[in-house]
């Protein structure tokens, strides 16, 4: 998966989310799950949507923008896509 | 509401400030030629860079401006740090690793990769100086806003003391020295903002009620015979009571002093209403100010106001709920009742009136947008409201990887793979913040300690009511949020004043060691400048002036930096242009503005020639416009692609 298609991906869901509270403000007030409202759990999951397609990216290895069949990881040290030594 | 010089905090501060500087003297060792200054020779560890994008990121109006915003309307403030953060998927899956390949030493750099024209380095270079200075107007007067509480110190003495300590810290050692401050800080923030949560969940809430004498209940009839004599109907609502009179200020006559005076109401049992003290503070343009008919002096106002933000009632009439977890507290918010801080003002001939009062609302409300007046507009049915609402979430979604203090530190790791993580990293990191702010936001606003006068202080006052030590440590790392963010902007202002404007007028003639001795120079200039604004914007809003920077930065830069990336056909002409027109849009718009109007100039916002305040809407889209038409009309030059 590319970069372009996750950036594709977010895009969705944060204009589904400022569209709804533009124009349907009232579906934000709503309590589905635990008593928390929709505003705080869309918002709260905007967020944790980003750092996991972050961590996601990452995992699936290197490529950027440019690369559409990213999911074979050719970079030098595959094995350790996403966690290769920390600071040195 | 008072605050004392507390001697902690002072120790704490001067504590931050000698290690931070201690730290960029010693590391300043080796930052001699222009890639050490401005780019710490790429060789910033990709953990490092990425807690320090952190620290670079998150600024005065992320830590005290959404933490105050939540705890004075709620919700609305949450909306920046969705933006916020939602901004940073746009620069890591599109500008992260690009800006690497492309650049070098500044954002112009990335963009005239392909084309090396002095046109497009003089124009991104003067589009990031204006990004950063704007940026830089609220960071220095969240500067002065803090230190005068906090230290005792005077707004003007807070700002030269920050200023001078981040031109020491840029000078000795641009870059390195930059990072290493900005790391500390975002590791600071992030531990102590979760240390603040926790303590938060343990404590849960209780319930307090705000201070001041309450009169009543009373039915119409009672409250018609108390209203003065003259204008009767003009203070305050008529007719039988109703749930609409719930917080309106109604004038009585005070049964003791005779005096009238205005009152909040709550209603109670249907048709009765209970009446709230106020603190009315009267500012005649000449004569002394009186605080609800006392005179009191101009420095003892404060004093006078009552410390604000209370959890009136909770679930089941309890009054304590004990420790909650992260989504009981949420929860128990929403079915339980809050008194927010609220302000009227009044101008009439020869005298200005401020009321302060609590505003009665329902936890639920408080949980959903739309209760900021920025925000309300999406409750109505006026187009333009949304518009200006879509306009600014937009702004907040492309500015991000716009930000020129920002792009810079994709030239401080060593290649593409560590910018990628990097971002990762500051992801992760700012996002953990972000979760945070609506807890601190909350927690301050059931602190019942907030001064109702400043929203800027809700953080460190939340903290104050928790703990002493905290207070210390939450201000001093509030201080080195204004250093760290400063830093970066005033070394993105020098590289662009060296770097793109002094190198591409004098071509070849400045050595390595005279760029950097030039970039120091600009970095004193810039502080300067940047002192100077802070103590004359001192009175606007800190959020208000970050969310110009993003609508400059994300119209100027962003369609140049996208177009370049992503469409071969793109000219050098198109570039300029696009860089050109979004500027100075985007920055006519806001100078036109109904917000501007009323808040810079003085002026009714309906006479704006503009539908909404807000540029982003049309002038990123401009911006692309513009790119696109000019290139078609102009040859493109043969060279490889970008990519």
């Amino acid at each position: 998966m590319s970069g372009r298609v996750l950036f594709g991906v977010y895009l969705a869901l944060y204009s589904a989310f400022v569209l709804t509270n533009a124009f349907a403000p009232g579906v934000m007030e709503r309590t589905p799950v635990a008593g928390l409202n929709v505003a705080v759990l869309s918002g709260f999951g905007l967020i944790v949507a980003a750092v996991l397609m972050a961590l996601l990216y990452e995992w699936l290895g290197p490529g950027g923008p440019a690369v559409v069949e990213g999911d074979s990881v050719d970079e030098a040290d595959p094995d350790a896509a996403g966690n290769d030594g920390g600071p040195t | 509401m008072t605050y004392d010089a507390s001697p902690l905090a002072v120790a704490v501060f001067l504590g931050f400030v000698g290690v931070t500087l201690g730290l960029s003297f010693w590391l300043g060792r080796s930052a001699k030629s222009s890639a050490g200054f401005f780019a710490a020779h790429g060789q910033i560890p990709w953990f490092v860079n990425g807690v320090a994008f952190a620290g670079d990121y998150l600024s005065a109006a992320s830590f005290l401006g959404i933490c105050g915003m939540i705890a004075f309307y709620g919700y609305d403030g949450f909306l920046y740090s969705i933006g916020f953060l939602a901004g940073w998927i746009v620069a890591l899956f599109v500008v992260a690793e690009p800006m690497k390949r492309l650049g070098k030493f500044t954002f112009a750099d990335a963009l005239d990769a392909r084309f090396d024209s002095p046109a497009i380095k003089l124009s991104a270079g003067v589009a990031t100086l204006a990004v950063s200075v704007f940026y830089l107007i609220p960071q220095m007067v969240g500067a002065g806003v803090l230190v005068q509480p906090l230290l005792g110190l005077d707004h003007a003495v807070g700002v030269i003391l920050v200023g001078g300590t981040v031109i020491a810290i840029v000078v000795t050692a641009g870059m390195v020295s930059t990072t290493w401050v900005q790391f500390l800080k975002g590791s600071l923030l992030v531990v102590f903002s979760g240390v603040l949560v926790a303590m938060l969940w343990a404590k849960g809430f209780e319930v307090g009620l705000p201070a001041g004498e309450s009169l009543g209940p009373f039915d119409a009839a009672e409250l018609a015979a108390m209203r003065p004599e003259r204008d009767a109907d003009a203070d305050g609502p008529v007719g039988p009571i109703d749930a609409s009179w719930q917080n309106r200020l109604i004038e009585v006559t005070d049964p003791e002093t005779g005096r009238p005076a205005r009152y909040v109401a709550e209603v109670v049992e249907a048709d009765r209403v209970l009446l709230h003290e106020t603190v009315e503070v009267v500012r005649p343009d000449d004569g002394p100010i009186t605080v609800n008919g006392r005179e009191v002096a101009a420095g003892d106002v404060l004093g006078q106001l009552r410390p604000a933000g209370h959890l009136t009632k909770l679930p089941d009439g309890e009054t304590k709920s004990g420790p909650l977890g992260p989504v009981d507290f949420l929860a128990t918010l929403g079915k339980s009742e809050v008194a927010l801080p609220a302000t009227a003002r009044e101008f009439s001939d020869g005298s200005q009136t401020t009321i302060y009062y609590a505003k009665r609302v329902p936890g639920a409300r408080v949980l959903r947008p739309g209760e900021h007046p920025r925000f309300r507009g999406i409750r109505g049915g006026n187009t333009s409201d949304k518009l200006n609402f879509l306009s600014l979430m937009l702004a907040l979604f492309c500015g991000t990887a716009s930000l020129p203090h920002i792009l810079i530190r994709y030239y401080t790791v060593n290649d593409e793979a560590a910018a990628r993580k990097s971002t990762v990293v500051g992801i992760a990191t700012i996002g953990a913040f972000y979760i945070l702010t609506l807890y601190i936001g909350i927690g301050a606003m059931t602190s019942g300690a907030l001064d109702p006068s400043n929203s800027n202080m809700a953080a460190p006052l939340l903290a104050r009511s928790l703990a002493d030590w905290l207070f210390a440590v939450i201000s001093a790392i509030a201080f080195t949020t204004v250093l760290g963010t400063v830093s970066g902007l005033i070394l993105a202002s020098a590289g662009a004043v060296t770097h793109d404007l002094i190198g591409t007028l004098m071509p070849g003639r400045l050595d390595e060691a005279a760029q950097v001795r030039v970039a120091k120079v600009a970095s004193v200039v810039i502080g300067v400048a940047a002192i100077a604004l802070g103590i004359a914007f001192q009175d606007l809003n800190v959020s208000y002036l970050v969310g110009w920077a993003f609508s400059v930065a994300a119209s100027a830069n962003l369609p140049a930096l996208v177009m370049l990336l992503f469409w071969p056909r793109t000219t050098k002409a198109g570039i300029v242009a696009a860089v050109t027109v979004g500027m100075f849009s985007s920055l006519a718009w806001i100078l036109l503005s109904g917000d501007t109007f009323e808040k810079v100039y003085g002026w009714p916002a309906a006479e704006s020639p503009v539908p909404f305040s807000q540029p982003g809407l049309v002038t990123i889209p401009l911006g692309f416009l513009t790119l696109v038409v000019v290139s078609l009309l102009t040859r493109p030059i043969r060279t490889e692609a970008v990519r």
